[in-house]
């Protein structure tokens, strides 16, 4: 091998290293300048993020008293699910109605596209006190619906009539691991 | 006189010419590749501090944003949730069909049982049962339920109406849907 050769060999080397060297800092100094436009960039909308953030903080203090009632239409979690079993007891003994065979269990509202609890009971009463029964419990201040309702009407000689029956009632729930 | 070097030291001067050439070449591509590095360093050490100087207030941006991010999801859980809550108040209540059947029993119907179908949130079907005296009074309360707006159609089976007095009777009412 001449000295040329060796020369050359090295040079090419070098060259190598060079070249290897110049393609890594022009890579970092592209992605820099990507960084740094998007940095540029971030800080040219923060204004217009001031003023959406400033709204959307005004908006949701202003609605904080709605917000907190529509949350309280909603069945919310285990504890949220006994005060309903509560209030339907509650509105079924305040109307001298016998519930009975409580059965809860969950499932999905496909037209209110959530998941709801499904609570049905036996129930046994005259037959005035189960209408107005009824009527109340599709007023519960729940986000609620009658899923179910049958009921047999026997007239016994000289007294009101007697009705017993069942129902189901879904409410629309959420965090039901709380 | 080059005609008198001999071949094979003719090809060694060839490669050793040719071997200077590209030695020459790489050097200048070094000296090039060094200027470009030279020339490069201003825009690197500009952009880095550049970055470095508007860092902290990317930062606050992002944290701006981030919890602007929350704040925009609390509003679209609560607007589900009134969409959710307006959905059940439309929900039609089985009140209104069970007085509406009650209501259209004529004299001589005794209504013994009462079954409303609801196939998810409407409801689909009255099933009702009873005692018509008569197979007038059965197809009288036929037609008047069929006659409502509310109910679309009242069927009575036609092994009902064997009997002339007395007749216990299954009616399937369907109902009119929501419009």
């Amino acid at each position: 091998m001449t000295a040329t050769t060796r020369r050359l060999l090295v040079v090419l080397i070098i060259t190598a290293g060079m070249a290897a060297g110049l393609l890594v800092v022009v890579l970092q100094l592209q992605s820099r300048a990507v960084a740094l436009e998007e940095a540029l960039q971030t800080i040219a909308n923060q204004a217009a993020v001031e003023r959406e953030f400033a709204a959307l903080s005004e908006l949701l203090e202003r609605t904080s008293q709605e917000r907190a009632q529509i949350t309280e239409y909603f069945v919310v979690g285990q504890a949220g699910s006994i005060a309903f079993l509560d209030q339907v007891e509650a509105l079924a003994a305040a109307e001298a109605i016998e519930l009975t065979n409580p059965r809860l269990t969950t499932g999905e509202s496909t037209s209110l596209n959530s998941p709801v609890i499904q609570l049905t009971y036996n129930f046994a009463g005259t037959e005035v006190a189960v209408n107005r029964f009824i009527a109340l419990l599709e007023q519960v201040p729940v986000a609620s619906y009658l899923a179910a309702l049958s009921f047999a009407i026997q007239e016994p000689p000289g007294g009101a009539p007697q009705v017993t029956g069942s129902f189901t009632i879904h409410a629309v729930t959420t965090n039901l691991d709380v | 006189m080059i005609n008198l070097i001999p071949p094979v030291a003719k090809r060694a001067m060839l490669r050793e010419y040719w071997q200077r050439v590209a030695l020459v070449w790489l050097l200048c591509l070094c000296g090039c590749m060094v200027l470009a590095g030279l020339l490069t360093a201003p825009s690197f050490v500009l952009v880095q501090s550049q970055l470095q100087a508007y860092q902290s207030q990317v930062q606050s941006a992002a944290a701006m944003a981030s919890e602007q991010d929350a704040l925009a999801e609390t509003i679209t859980t609560t607007n589900e949730q009134a969409a959710t809550v307006l959905a059940a108040g439309q929900v039609p209540s089985m009140t209104a069909y069970l007085e509406q059947v009650r209501a259209l029993a004529n004299q001589g119907i005794t209504i013994s049982r009462i079954e409303v179908v609801r196939a998810d949130t409407s409801i689909s079907e009255v099933v009702v049962s009873g005692v018509a005296d008569t197979r007038v009074s059965l197809t009288t309360f036929a037609n008047r339920i069929e006659s409502s707006p509310q109910f679309s159609e009242a069927s009575v089976p036609l092994e009902n109406l064997a009997a002339n007095e007395d007749i216990a009777f299954t009616l399937q009412i369907a109902v009119t849907p929501a419009s």
